[in-house]
């Protein structure tokens, strides 16, 4: 009987650790994209690159900005931007739709961001896909496709 | 004895070389297979024999029009079961990169559609996380971003 309780006990820890081991990373990856999403409104674009890319061979960045071309970017595409604060510092992010799958060391993550200044009637939506590695103990973008459209408010 | 292990270590990693040029080229016929689907087949035959639909199933659309449309696995079942392609269109697929997690890829790429009939040219941007399911691989999050050129 003892043996019975013991190794429920064990069990009952052990998915406990896991759900917690998944929460906590889930919140470690939330933390990055949110820190990468304002970045862009108050920092230059290559302090996002270095705080939050992993950028290599594989790097990606495929971008659809309203009402513009599409821009598509690997590392040396994005080192050679303009180093410049690319969004608005008005801008006030909302995320929503936040789903993961984390595998080891690796990500997916698909999110909504709903951007708006409150000076202006309309608001930007950004429908995200995250593919993060966590390198060092820490999270990083190793690519992502970002498209905006327009919601009239 | 060094010699043994020299060449031992080089048959590991053409065999690893190996299996990663195959799991590509089957990736690269999931990708054509599909894309002509969309030309000639209903739309609910795509979401059947190439993607896995759960509740994380994700399909973000950028069309010409400039419209974001996402779709999760019920909006995808939902759509009409019509061609939604064009069977004039001829599709090139270039700057490939492909990234392998065990029975998981991430695969980007860019695609040209062009329809001669009505001059129109389509640049496309293509990002899938794609799993391996007995042994064939599938569409799970995919994300299109569509701009006319011409």
């Amino acid at each position: 009987m003892m043996k019975k309780i013991f190794i429920c006990c064990c069990f009952t820890f052990c998915l406990a650790a896991l759900s917690f081991g998944q929460k906590a990373e889930e919140d470690a990856i939330r933390a990055i994209i949110d820190a990468e999403n304002l970045a862009y409104t108050t920092k230059p674009v290559q302090e996002v690159w270095s705080n939050y890319w992993l950028l290599d061979d594989h790097t990606r960045l495929f971008l659809q900005p309203l009402n513009q071309q599409a821009v598509n970017k690997d590392k040396k595409g994005l080192l050679a931007m303009s180093n410049e604060v690319a969004g608005d510092k008005r801008a006030q992010i909302q995320t929503s739709n936040i789903k993961y799958s984390i595998t080891g060391n690796v990500a997916i993550v698909t999110a909504d961001y709903t951007l708006s200044i409150p000076e202006e009637k309309q608001s930007l939506v950004s429908a995200h896909l995250y593919l993060l590695k966590k390198v060092d103990g820490k999270w990083l973008i190793n690519c992502a496709t970002k498209m905006q459209s327009i919601v009239n408010q | 004895m060094k010699f043994f292990l020299i060449t031992s270590l080089c048959f590991f990693f053409s065999h690893v070389a190996f299996g990663q040029i195959e799991e590509e080229s089957a990736i690269r016929a999931v990708l054509e297979a599909e894309t002509q689907d969309y030309l000639l087949k209903p739309i609910q035959e795509i979401w059947k024999n190439y993607w896995i639909l759960d509740d994380k199933t994700t399909l973000f659309l950028h069309t010409p029009d400039g419209a974001t449309n996402i779709f999760d696995k019920n909006a995808l079942l939902e759509l009409p079961n019509i061609v939604t392609g064009d069977e004039r269109a001829k599709i090139e697929r270039s700057n490939i990169n492909f990234q392998f997690f065990g029975d998981m890829a991430v695969v980007s790429y860019e695609s040209k559609i062009v329809i001669q009939e009505e001059s129109i040219t389509v640049l496309s941007l293509e990002m899938r996380e794609m799993k391996k399911v007995n042994g064939k691989w599938l569409n799970h999050i995919g994300t299109i971003i569509q701009n006319i050129t011409q």
